[in-house]
């Protein structure tokens, strides 16, 4: 089990760290919502490898993913209206061409 | 080693697949390889040995996330499932090739007995357990989803008043 431990820690710090990549470099709005819900995954990967055990994943810890992913599919949710309401305004996704925009 | 071997590749899968989605230009193909790569870690939350994160994994990252991206994109880049509907079909046919491809792996592994599967608590624990001891997180859950629900009702209705008010700005502009 360290040995699995080791291995997914390691790929769910990636995960999280191409997550932050996309949302620091990308422009378009839709883009870095996908970089949001990439770190999210990498954060449930991370904590069901947390909640590994000799015998398979703790409760708890599954519990736990299931919130994480109720709360990541919110996030995705009242993020992509906030892209449609500012493509309404500024008939824009373009993060630099909504900062030229702006009032 | 086999099953540590099987482990580092569906990782490096996964890892490669989240790279192609941030630098992949074109949105709807970043769309269906994000598709993909929620399937693959739906996949490895299964051989981990939480089949119930599996099954939520595919269901609200690749089923419903994905298709509120698909009705954003719909919306903000024109009409794209019917200027690439070729190429969205192929990438549906493909993913689900995919999937199809993966759960037979899994049951190829399972019967050459190369790798076994952590044998994991009874299936179900997890809702006795998530029932009797994390109640308050279901509730909590409840006024979530009904706050998102309630919060995107309220970002993407009409605005009438306001636009009420530009109206009358521009007659009063007219006026002078």
């Amino acid at each position: 089990m360290n040995e699995l431990l080791q291995l997914y820690i390691p790929a769910s710090i990636i995960l999280i760290v191409l997550g932050l990549y996309c949302i620091a470099t990308k422009r378009d709005l839709i883009k870095i919502v996908l970089g949001i819900e990439i770190m999210t995954s990498g954060v449930n990967l991370n904590i069901i490898a947390m909640g590994l055990r000799s015998n398979g994943v703790e409760a708890l810890a599954q519990s736990i993913a299931l919130i994480s992913m109720t709360i990541g599919a919110c996030i995705a949710a009242v993020a992509l209206s906030i892209i449609i309401n500012v493509f309404r305004h500024y008939r824009t996704t373009d993060t630099k061409e909504l900062r030229r925009l702006r009032w | 080693m086999a099953d540590y071997l099987i482990h580092i590749s569906f990782l490096v899968i996964l890892i490669t697949l989240a790279f192609l989605v941030i630098e992949v230009k074109d949105l709807l193909r970043a769309l269906a390889l994000f598709i993909l790569m929620s399937s693959v870690l739906s996949v490895i939350f299964y051989i981990l040995g939480a089949p119930f994160i599996a099954v939520f994994q595919l269901a609200i990252y690749a089923g419903a996330i994905a298709v509120l991206f698909l009705a954003t994109l719909h919306t903000t880049k024109g009409r794209v499932m019917s200027e690439n509907l070729s190429l969205a079909i192929s990438l549906l046919l493909a993913s689900l090739l995919l999937i199809i491809v993966l759960f037979f792996s899994i049951n190829i592994i399972d019967t050459l007995n190369v790798f076994n599967p952590p044998q994991g608590y009874p299936l179900e624990e997890v809702p006795f357990f998530i029932w009797t001891y994390r109640g308050f997180d279901i509730i909590i859950q409840g006024f979530l989803l009904l706050a998102t629900v309630t919060a995107v009702i309220a970002i993407l209705r009409k605005k009438e008043g306001s636009k009420v008010a530009e109206e009358t700005v521009e007659e009063g502009v007219k006026n002078e």
